[in-house]
Formats: C-alpha cells, structure tokens, sequence
C-alpha cells in the first residue's frame, strides 16, 4: 500500500501540484455533478494527475483511468485528494 | 432486425455507423429535445435479413440523469431493438468498459466493437480480445472503424447474437461484494415476482385487446417468452432493476409499482436502504416523504450504494484490464501529448487557436465567396432565360415578373445559403472530430463563463459573424439545454456576412476615409457588449442556472476520415435546405407582391410604400424615412436582399446615380448611424428564427427572443439618436 509510513496529505484537487499521482478520497457537492464524475471514472480510490492549469483560472487538465478529462476549478473543488509525501 | 450503437463520445460509433450503412441514411429527432439520432440499413447480398443500425449519442453511463443525456438511456429503455453493439476505445478500456458493463447488465445482447485498436497498438497497448470475450460472456471483435477491418465479423456476430436468446454469463455480471449481494438478491427475487405478476397481468389485458400493436421495448426475449411486455418494469431484467432500486433511481421505481407485488418490491428497497443508513423505524413511503431528515438520509444512502455500485464496477474492470490487457512502456510521447503541449500551452495556446479560427473563417468566406456568386449568377440567368421564354409565349407581364422577381429571386435566396454553409460545416466536422474544439472550448471556457456563456458555445459565437444559422446548430455541442438556449437567444446580436456587407456599404458611404473603419469598429464593439450585456441580463432573470460543469474529455487527436466530414454536413445541409426553402420562397413572394402591386403603380405607390408610411411614424422617432423602414422589414426574409430593396425604393441606377450616393443625400450621417445599429441588432432574418426555433424546439423562446431582439435594437437606437442629437 502507497503511504504507509509516509506523511499523508490531504487536499483539494485545485490545490495538487502539476504532474504528482494523487489519490481520490472523497467528492462533494450536487449529486447530478458526483454521478457524473462516477461515469467519467473519478471515484474514491482512483488515481489521479493534475496535466496542466490553464491560465488566468482557468479549467484544469486532469489524467485518470488512461483518459484526459478538463474540468473547471470550481467544480475540481469538490474533488478532495491525498498525496504520500515521499522524497 | 434494429441494432443500437452505444458508446462513450469520440469512439468512433459514427464512424463505424458510416462504413457500415454508406448513404442509406436518415436523420431522425428524438421528439421533445434537438438531439437526435441517425438510423441507417445495412444492405445485404446474401439471403440474410436487412439490419437496421441506429448511431446513438455518445454517453459515459445509461445512469446520466440530466435532460440532455439521456436519449441514449431512453432509447435501451423504452424502444424496441434486437441487439447492442458496445463501442469501446482498445486505447481506454478502463474509462470504457464501465459504459459496457451498465448495457450487460440491462441486456445481455450485445456486441463489442473493439475499436481503435491501431491507435492502442501505437501507445503499446496490447488487448486480448479473445480473452475479454470469455470474461465478459459476449463477443469481443477489434476494429479499426476509420479503415474498415474488422466490420465483416462485427456483422457476423451481430446477426448471430440477435436472434437468439442469450444467457448471461453470470446473472449478475458484475460480482459485487457480499454486504450488496444480500441487499440485491432478494430485492431480485421479489422483482422477478413482481414482473411474473405483472406479464400475467398484461396477457389478460392484451388478450382483451386482442391485435392491439404492442409496443415494448427492448429485446423481443425478455420479460414473458414469446411476447413483449407493453408497459412497467416486468421488461427489464430485474438484476438490473435492482441495482437501479438501491441507487433511488424514480424512473424506474415508478415503473416497478404499477403491479401490487412491484410496491412490495419497492419498498423492499426503501426499507432495505433504511436498514444500512441505520434508520430503523419501520418505514412506508409516506413517512419518508414527510420528514426532512428521514428524506436526506435515505438520499445519502441512496448516493452510498451507488457509489460502492460503481466500486465495484471498476475494480471488476481492473481486474478483467490486468488479464486482459498488456501494456508496454513507451519511451517517447505520444503525438497528441506533444500537441497538446503547443496547443494547450498557457500562452502559446491562445494565438494558435487565433490562427486555427482564422483558417477555418477564412477558408469558409474565401473558398464560398466565388461559389455564392455562380449560384446566385447562375439563378438570375437561368430566371432571364425562363423570363425571355415566357415573353416568346406571350405571357402576361406580370406573370413573367412573378416569375424572374419572385420565384427565381427566392430560390435564389435558398441556394445562395448553401456554398458557404457546405463548408462552414465541413470545416465544423473536422475541427471536432479532429479533437480540437475540445481544446478551444477549455482555453476560452474562463472568459466564456464572466458572461455566463459555456466554453462549448465559444465557436457557436464567433462563427456568427459569418452565419447565424449554422452558428446557431453549432450550439448543439453543449449537453445542457438552457447554455444552449442562451447561446442562441444572443448570436442574433452577432451581424452575419450579410449584414457587415451592407454596413460596410453604407459605412462607407456616409463615412469616407478612416472614418469609416472607426465606425465599424464602434458597431461591432456595440455589437459585443450588447451580446455580453444580454448574457448576462438572460443568466439574472430567465435563465438563472450557472453553465453547465465542464467535464470534458480531451480525446487523441485523429486525422478524420472524408466519409466522416461528407456524410455529417451533407446531413445538414440539407436539413437546412429542406426546411427553409418553403418559408423563403413564400416570404420572396410576399415582398414581390407587395412590390408589384397595384398593376401600374409607381413604387412610391405600391402596398409596400403604403406599409412604409404605415411605419412612418415610427421611423420619425430615429429621422429614418419610409424606404428605410421598409428596407428593415423586407430585410427580414434575407439579409442579402437590403441593397437591392433599397436600390429599387431610391430608383438607383435609373439615372447613373448610385444608391450610396443616393444614401448620402437622403440623410444625415448621425441619422446613418443609428439606422445601422438598428439594422445590425434587430432580427437577423427568417432563416434565423426557423432555425432557433429548431434548436430552441418552442415557438415561446423563439418569439421571446425576437422581440427582445427587436426591442433591443429599437431602444437602443433611440438612446443613441438622442446622445448622437445632443452631442453631435
Ligand atoms: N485511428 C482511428 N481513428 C478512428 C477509429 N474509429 C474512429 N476514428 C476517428 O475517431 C474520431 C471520432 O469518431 P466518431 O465516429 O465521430 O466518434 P463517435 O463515437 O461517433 O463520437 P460521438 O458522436 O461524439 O459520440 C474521428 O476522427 C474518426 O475518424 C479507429 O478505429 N482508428
Ligand atoms: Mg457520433
């Protein structure tokens, strides 16, 4: 298991650093929204990259289950992550 | 035989759909909404049956609970066919099979297509068909659509699967960990009651109303053998009625009630998602809906099971990708990494994408430009030709000016929409197969969304200034009704071709020089902040919901195929076509008549003047004289017609003066001004609203829209004539 013995944090999907594997915890806000996350493959345990930021707050690029998907910052809010701090 | 093609978006269904069927082809609307489908045949040479294939909207679950996506989920449900092929991309099974695990589990009639096989071999990725085939007790067939391989098996099993009544591999297709099998499988068991009941039910009733057209859906073999069952949930497989139980789907737990064992059943459900959120009063349907918290609980328990659901759903698919699925590192990027890198870049993405718009605006006005000109060329001589026959024969001469005026006048108008939408569409195809819309909907999704706007609509707009009416078709690409809705209540603002050219006309009349640049800019300035304004206004009143989520995927790019490009614009083409010419050629009629009449009459005597001093008085509340009122109302049958509406109404050319000559006397240029912002922003024309009324499917919003635009242009010129009149 990743993590065990590592520091463990915790954090929004906006917030995770660019090209780190991140791994999905937990997702909020409309139903409507998270069932759509569910068939687009972000459910809780499913690893996840951050691609690229667009600028000026724009949509993020996202990588999970081998596809690319854009999702805005606001809803990717929503989206809680963790990341094992290993050096 | 009917065969419904299911995917995620961007497999390559179409593509598949137009190697198979060729141009046996017909568009169908799916009633209520503008998503429609297309359904195709598949001629055979042999003795075999004709199979009727339907291309579906692509979908990523038949759970998609929102309007728009749903006519995928509708058409399983509730319309009849025979089989499913499931199209999945080698490339991301993953993400794709969960889609093909959803449909097993609603029927067991199915096909995969594994397409795009070449593309998986190229990032190293290896799928055992065979292998996938025997995990998922259904046949498994790799693909390459855009060339064609693999289509002849596809057909094979297809015809096979078909007609037979197929046992799934395990009831419950996917297997789903203990604490959910003993919540599902009585909930199953008492569904199967249920169903038996309810086909009991319905052969009495169907005995009664012996010969009645039974309209079922789904596979002819499920529910009661030999017969489809009309109406409830008996037709579904009540594996999978249960699974849609636990997940609080209201759909199909009103369907299940309509027999006196489905109540049972359904409130085994409620009771059963009672227990695990740990509510443990003996619960009716009632008491749930009248307590708040009670609601909200079950809610949240409803969302627990899907969840887990869904958990369960992906870990069986990794599992099956492990077996199934091997994967060799690759050491270079991949091509569309490395675009994507210039094309997605922060800064660089921007002035590529400037210059992909600019290219595929430019190629649409360049390349149609002179193919307007022949059509429209070609119709006036062919309407001389007809006009110098008819005067051979000795016809009346007003017969032969109904002829050449109106008749050939308004085929013309018809047909001299057709070069540049053949291309703007073409052109529209290609960026979006290509995978690039997705990348220009997400660079300008941020500034699209401070007025409300979605990022899929971006294109919509800008390609207004060249068409309002493909832009308006354009806004189909937005899943969600009311971006969609917005987007076309605000492209009207937009001036098309047509009508920049007649500003640009009688620009230049009135302001010579640099002058005239400047006033051009100042109108399409106007113009783009009475788009943002009333975005805005639309989003604080009528449509007060943010834009839809924007979840896109950013598929690979793909060089399309130019089948792929000329079966879907010569769709729309003639979709646009065959349902405008009737509305135009009656409205070229009217203006003829209103022209022509009374016999004799000069033209400042015609009914068309006399509608003219009708509007006379509105006209002097902006200083605009009756020919040019009449020229806004003639301008609503087509843009392209004003110049020469004005030309007949001024009597240019009668004695060498020109109309912008004639123009600049007959006004001043503040009078001038105002009457182009008036004529830029009020109804564009008739093609327009045939066509939001298409894309909006409500005479409502697209009146309500109208007379905003009216309303809006008429305002606004009068606020300007008065600032123009105290300034100027
Ligand atoms: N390399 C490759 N490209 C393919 C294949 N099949 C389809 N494509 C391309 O993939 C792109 C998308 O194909 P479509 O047929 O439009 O996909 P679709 O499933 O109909 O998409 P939606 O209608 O949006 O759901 C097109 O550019 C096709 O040319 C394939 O087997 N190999
Ligand atoms: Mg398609």
């Amino acid at each position: 298991m990743r993590g065990s013995g590592q520091h463990v944090r915790t954090l929004k999907l906006t917030n995770l650093e660019a090209g780190v594997e991140a791994q999905v915890k937990g997702l909020t806000g409309h139903p409507l929204f998270r069932n759509r996350l569910i068939s687009l493959g972000i459910t809780p345990h499913s690893q996840i990259v951050l691609v690229r930021r667009m600028p000026m707050g724009g949509p993020l690029e996202v990588e999970v289950r081998g596809t690319r998907l854009a999702i805005r910052r606001k809803d990717a809010d929503q989206i809680w992550v963790s990341v094992g701090d290993s050096m | 035989m009917r065969i419904a093609l299911v995917g995620n978006p961007n497999v390559g269904k179409t593509t598949l759909f137009n190697a198979l069927t060729g141009a046996h082809q017909e568009v169908a609307n799916w009633p209520g909404t503008t998503v429609e489908y297309v359904i195709g045949k598949i001629r055979t040479s042999e003795a075999g049956e004709d199979l009727e294939l339907v291309d579906l909207p692509g979908t990523y679950a038949l759970t998609a609970y929102a309007r728009d996506e749903r006519v995928t989920r509708n058409f399983l449900l509730y319309e009849p066919y025979d089989a499913v092929i499931v199209v999945v991309n080698a490339s991301s099974l993953e993400r794709n099979l969960f889609l093909a695990l959803e449909v097993l589990e609603l029927t067991p009639h199915v096909v995969v297509a594994l397409n795009m096989v070449d593309v998986a071999r190229e990032q190293g990725i290896t799928v055992y068909a065979d292998e996938l085939s025997r995990r998922l007790g259904v046949p498994v067939v790799p693909t390459v659509a855009s060339h064609g391989t693999g289509l002849a098996e596809l057909v094979a099993w297809v015809r096979r699967i078909g007609r037979r009544r197929v046992v799934p591999l395990h009831t419950w297709v996917v297997p789903y960990p203990a604490e959910l099998r003993e919540v599902l499988e009585p909930l199953a068991a008492a569904l199967a009651e249920a169903a038996l009941a309810e086909a009991a039910r319905n052969a009495g009733t169907l005995n009664a109303a012996a010969g009645a057209a039974s309209s079922g859906g789904g596979p002819a073999d499920r529910g009661a053998p030999g017969g489809r069952t009309p109406a409830g949930a008996g037709r579904f497989r009540p594996e999978w009625v249960a699974l849609r139980l636990l997940q609080g789907d209201e759909e199909i737990t009103r369907e299940v009630r309509v027999v006196p064992q489905g109540q049972r059943a359904a409130r085994l459900a409620l009771s059963c998602c009672a227990q695990s959120a740990g509510i443990d009063v003996e619960l009716g349907d009632e008491a749930v809906a009248l307590d708040p918290a009670l609601l909200a609980k079950v809610r949240a328990q409803y969302e627990a099971f899907e969840l887990q659901i869904a958990d369960a759903k992906y870990n069986h698919i990794s599992r099956l990708v492990d077996e199934c699925v091997q994967r060799q590192p690759l050491a270079k990027q991949t091509i569309t990494e490395r675009l994507d890198a210039v094309l997605l870049h922060p800064f660089w993405g921007y002035p590529a994408m400037a210059a992909v718009f600019f290219a595929a605006f430019w190629l649409s006005f360049v390349v149609s430009a002179p193919l307007s000109d022949w059509v429209s060329n070609g119709i006036t001589w062919l309407g001389q030709w007809a006009a110098r026959g008819m005067a051979a024969l000795g016809a009346p001469a007003f017969l032969q000016s109904l002829v050449v005026d109106g008749v050939f006048a308004g085929v013309g108008a018809v047909l001299s929409f057709v070069p540049y939408m053949t291309i703007f569409f073409a052109i529209y195809q290609l960026l979006q197969d290509s995978g690039y819309m997705a990348r220009a909907s997400v660079l300008v999704d941020r500034w699209m969304q401070s007025i409300g706007l979605h990022g899929k609509g971006f294109f919509a707009l800008v390609s207004a200034y060249g068409c309002n009416v493909p832009a308006m078709a354009a806004t189909r690409v937005m899943e969600n009704h009311r971006d969609r809705l917005l987007a076309c209540l605000v492209i009207p603002f937009i001036p098309c071709n047509a009508r920049l050219g007649v500003m640009a006309v009688m620009t230049a009349a009135f302001f010579p020089g640099t002058r005239g640049a400047f006033v051009m800019m100042a109108l399409l300035l106007i113009s783009a902040g009475v788009v943002a304004g009333a975005s805005v206004l639309y989003r604080k009143t009528v449509l007060p919901t943010d834009p839809a989520p924007l979840l896109i995927e950013l598929p690979d790019y793909h060089v399309p195929s130019l089948r792929n490009l000329a079966i879907p614009t010569w769709h729309r083409v003639w979709m646009f076509v065959s349902r405008i010419w009737k509305f135009l050629l009656w409205a070229t009629l009217a203006t003829w008549a209103l022209t022509y009449f009374p016999v004799g009459a000069p033209v400042d005597q015609s009914y068309a003047a006399r509608l003219g001093h009708l509007l006379a008085p509105v006209g002097q509340l902006y200083g605009f004289d009756w020919r040019l009122m009449i020229a806004i109302v003639f301008g609503f049958v087509a843009k392209e017609t004003t110049l020469s509406t004005l030309g007949v109404l001024y009597g240019a050319g009668a004695d060498g003066a020109s109309l912008p000559h004639l123009l600049a006397q007959s006004m001043t240029p503040l009078v001038a001004f105002t009457y182009l912002v008036v004529y830029m922003l009020y109804i564009p024309c008739l093609s327009t609203v045939i066509q939001m009324h298409r894309e909006s499917g409500s005479w409502k919003w697209t009146a309500a829209g109208m007379a905003v635009n009216v309303g809006v242009a008429f305002s606004l010129g009068l606020v300007l004539e008065r600032l123009l009149w105290l300034f100027g």
